[in-house]
């Protein structure tokens, strides 16, 4: 695979890592699969350009509110039809999994809707182009890159000494004996759900200086992140960018040797062989004893 | 040690269900310890014991979702292994649920049914064709004529109610038909009397003599050392894991045991 | 002398209702379909219109088996329709054969995908299967653009006029056939879920313990239910495809995944009639925004308004408008009952 390609991995594996991470996060406190997660990033980045292109909003401006706009959307998902879905339901499984598919669909229309249904161009953070070798890569590259392990090194420090992100898993795992310890399991919820939008948001609109954006895109963005999170597993908070790299290797020499269908089938199938043979992905959540 | 005293109702009567020398520990602390009871048929047993007795712990055993350490569990005259629920199904052994296990969306008499399929649709071969014919005849008068009479006898009317518009006691009642509907040799029912009104607990008596009626062997699991006391033939009294008490229930409450493990408690 | 030696004379009878429900609900929908013929007996849009309402009528009702009774939710079910019409399109032009082959083929290829599907997820938690199928959708929908040679790309592919021992099916026949058919699966499930099959189906949605407990393998039974809920959709697609003679992949595309989701949650738990109450409700929704506003922007809001009321009805009603009337019910009856206490 020629060395140009190999840029093009870090660039989908960082963004798919992020994206990855959303899921993990939303994993481990909530116990869902925030299928959302590409309609987010969508969101996000297709309003940034919005701005920038049809109301000349500043990019940095343009670029945040877009973030926040996916936080926001993130947070009011989880406090106005998660949460009581699940506490009405007592924590069923399938209006959770329905209502999560129905926001995805709302936010794709309503993106489309919204902002037109032409793709934008995305936003760059780094103008620059830098000679690597026989490679390119863009400033934007490097942002993405840094931006990333900026991310995963923040949250694992959350994890590991903030009293929210050590609680997290308590509340993932064991809602009700969380609740019976007293742990503020609705915060701590919605506080990985804000996250979760977070990354999406950065992960957008990054994204989206490569190739564009348009209102479609979520539930692609949204299936490399589910499936980055499924090859990952859930064992360390790094797993989810491993899984991510690997994906990211897969899909891109995938396309290169046969085309962008055949994406698809590998996605497909790669998932398939992952659920019957190994559903908790490379990295298993070790039992603690 | 166990403290054995005679008067079991039927001496001569098999014995259902038979725990021998259980020990079951869970990381480092034994939750029970050498334990040993027997239900025969045609007999009530009430296994009574303050939190943490191991009344819990004993009852997962037996219903196959724990494994014991040690020990043996016969049920049925078959020596229980393999996974839990096939283990309990094929012994012959039924048991409920503190909190009843029912489709709260579906009514009493379909909640009940499920009880009489047993292994009527062990492959998927038989699953379609058990669809095709349930859309071709989807009544079922035999077993309709069983749940009726059941139902008659345990006191539940109006078999289209939804089960969410029962109150607890009918719900346990609902539990205990689809649990008989199984012929189980023996029947566990666990905390039957719990949170129920008076009511519940009138219906619940009357069930325990017709569960008896039926030659299957009971085993009750309560706090309620009161109206456990006045229901069974014999009771056993567990306390930190080991059997302390096993005799007929008024030997038992007058026993130094009994003041033992609840003295100061009042019995809820 | 126990009680039941009395028997059932001391049982009130059963209200009418409850006894025949549902020969009156399948006479009732019986009168429907006719009313529906009545319609397509106009210009030739009207049929197209009477068959797009089976075909999104059958959508639903596959989902009713494995998703309404049994809790299993498959998103794969754009999938479905476009095998049953794809089927019928390749059989036709490929092989000379009987587009009606695409009928039973169909139904078999999608069953068969719907049970690897769920075999591989079955020990996994539901948002496997979502996740699985959803995945499914999209390659599928990638295979049908892509495979030019195959499906014909995007610009589709023909389906032959249906021929049945030589005699070529005409579009109204085919019309009346769809509603017969969306009336016979109608019924066949109304009373298969008053069956033992479909009690043991409708109690592993929510206790799938108490189906272990029978001896029966609550996985497997999700499986049947499944496949059962494939073949039917894959119907669907067949007829419409046998109708417009021509099909192209944009019609099974993933906003399909969403209305078959939505319908039968729109019409309520307790009977598949519901479902396709659910399907007519869209279509004519479809329509009438079609028609009456004939503008791109309000099209496409479709499903951006299903969506929004498929939350609402998730928050506010969650047995479905028709189920709304059952919960006002039920409260007036508990408060007779009250005061009878």
């Amino acid at each position: 695979m020629p060395v140009q390609l190999w840029v093009s991995v870090v660039e989908l594996g960082c963004f798919s890592g992020l994206l990855a991470l959303g899921y993990f996060l939303v994993l481990r406190g909530a116990d869902l699969f925030m299928f959302t997660m590409g309609p987010l990033a969508m969101f996000a980045a297709l309003f940034g350009s919005y701005q920038v292109t049809k109301s000349g909003w500043p990019m940095p401006i343009a670029v945040l509110v877009g973030i926040a706009l996916a936080v926001t959307i993130s947070g009011l998902t989880e406090v106005l039809i998660v949460r009581p879905i699940h506490k009405r339901t007592g924590g069923e499984e399938n209006p959770s999994i329905v209502a999560v598919v129905a926001i995805l669909f709302l936010l794709e229309q309503l993106a489309g809707t919204l902002f037109g249904r032409t793709p934008l161009p995305g936003q760059p953070f780094w103008d620059k182009q830098f000679r690597w070798g026989e490679a390119v890569v863009s400033g934007q590259t490097i942002v993405t890159v840094i931006v990333t392990l900026v991310c995963f090194v923040a949250i694992m420090f959350w994890l590991r000494y903030s009293a929210s992100g050590r609680m997290l898993r308590a509340v993932g795992d064991n809602e009700n004996a969380a609740r019976t310890l007293g742990l503020p399991v609705d915060r701590i919820r919605l506080i990985a759900f804000c996250l979760a939008g977070l990354l999406a948001g950065l992960a957008g609109t990054m994204f989206a200086a490569k190739a564009g954006v348009t209102f479609t895109n979520g539930m692609q963005w949204s299936l490399v992140g589910f499936l980055a999170v499924i090859v990952g597993g859930l064992g360390s908070v790094w797993a989810p960018l491993l899984g991510a790299v690997l994906v990211a290797t897969l899909q891109t020499f995938t396309i290169f040797q046969f085309g962008n269908a055949a994406r698809d089938y590998v996605t497909f199938a790669v998932a398939f062989l992952f659920f019957a043979l190994r559903p908790k992905g490379i990295f298993q959540t070790k039992v603690r004893i | 040690m166990n403290t054995m005293t005679h008067g079991r109702a039927t001496d001569t009567e098999p014995a259902l269900l038979i725990c021998r020398n259980v020990n079951k520990s869970y990381g480092g602390v034994k939750a029970v310890q050498n334990a040993s009871l027997e239900v025969r048929a045609g007999e009530i047993v009430g296994l009574v014991g303050p939190n943490g007795a191991g009344k819990t712990t004993l009852v997962d055993v037996i219903t196959g979702q724990q494994t014991a350490d040690s020990g043996d569990i016969v049920i049925g005259g078959v020596a229980l292994s393999g996974p839990p629920s096939k283990r309990a199904r094929l012994a012959g052994f039924a048991r409920t649920f503190q909190h009843p296990q029912l489709a709260l969306d579906m009514t009493v008499r379909e909640n009940i049914l499920i009880g009489a399929v047993s292994s009527r649709l062990s492959t998927s071969r038989s699953m379609v064709r058990a669809a095709f014919a349930g859309a071709l005849s989807p009544s079922t008068p035999e077993i309709d004529i069983e749940i009726e009479a059941l139902t008659a006898d345990l006191g539940i009317d109006r078999l289209e109610r939804l089960v969410a518009d029962l109150t607890l006691g009918e719900q346990r009642l609902v539990e205990v038909a689809r649990e008989l509907l199984r012929k189980p040799a023996a029947l566990l029912l666990d905390e039957p009397f719990a949170g129920g009104d008076l009511r519940g607990v009138a219906g619940m008596t009357n069930a325990l003599t017709q569960i008896v009626e039926r030659g299957c062997g009971l085993l009750v699991v309560d706090h309620n050392v009161d109206i456990v006391a006045a229901l069974v033939h014999r009771m056993v009294l567990m306390d930190q894991g080991r059997v302390v008490f096993d005799g007929p229930p008024a030997d038992a409450l007058a026993s130094q045991e009994m003041r033992a493990v609840y003295f100061g408690a009042s019995s809820e | 002398m126990s009680k039941s030696d009395e028997l059932v004379s001391i049982q009130p009878p059963q209200p009418l209702w409850t006894r025949h429900r549902w020969s009156i609900e399948a006479a009732l929908a019986g009168l429907a379909g006719l009313l529906l013929l009545l319609y397509g007996s106009g210009a030739g849009s009207r049929q197209d219109t009477v068959v797009l309402i089976c075909t999104y009528a059958l959508l639903a009702l596959g989902m009713y088996v494995p998703y309404i009774m049994s809790g299993s939710l498959s998103l794969a079910y754009n999938a479905y329709l476009g095998l049953g019409a794809y089927a019928c399109g390749m059989l036709s032009t490929k092989l000379g054969w009987s587009s009606l082959w695409g009928v039973p083929i169909g139904m078999v290829l999608s069953a068969i995908i719907a049970v690897i599907l769920a075999v591989a997820t079955r020990k996994l938690s539901g948002f496997y299967l979502a996740g699985v199928t959803l995945l499914f959708a999209v390659a599928f929908q990638s295979f049908l653009l892509d495979q030019v040679d195959i499906t014909g790309g995007p610009i589709g592919m023909q389906i032959v006029r249906p021929t049945i021992f030589g005699y070529s099916i005409s579009r109204v026949q085919i019309m009346v056939a769809s509603v017969i058919v969306v009336w016979a699966v109608g019924i066949f499930l109304a009373r298969m879920r008053t069956s033992i099959f479909g009690v043991v189906v409708r109690i592993r949605k929510d206790n799938p313990q108490v189906v272990e407990a029978s001896g029966i393998s609550a996985p497997a039974i999700s499986v049947v239910a499944l496949a059962l809920g494939a073949a039917i959709g894959s119907m669907g697609g067949s007829l419409y495809g046998m109708m417009h003679g021509v099909i192209q992949p944009e019609t099974f595309g993933l906003h399909i995944i969403f209305l078959a989701i939505f319908m039968p949650l729109l019409g309520g738990q307790r009977s598949p009639w519901g479902a396709v109450i659910g399907a007519v409700i869209v279509v004519v929704f479809l329509f009438e925004l079609n028609t009456l506003f004939d503008l791109d922007m309000l099209k496409n809001a479709g499903t951006l308004l299903f969506a929004v009321a498929i939350l609402l009805v998730l928050r506010l009603a969650p047995d479905g408008l028709l189920g709304l009337g059952d919960v006002v019910r039920r409260k007036l009856l508990m408060r007779k009952q009250k005061d009878v206490r």
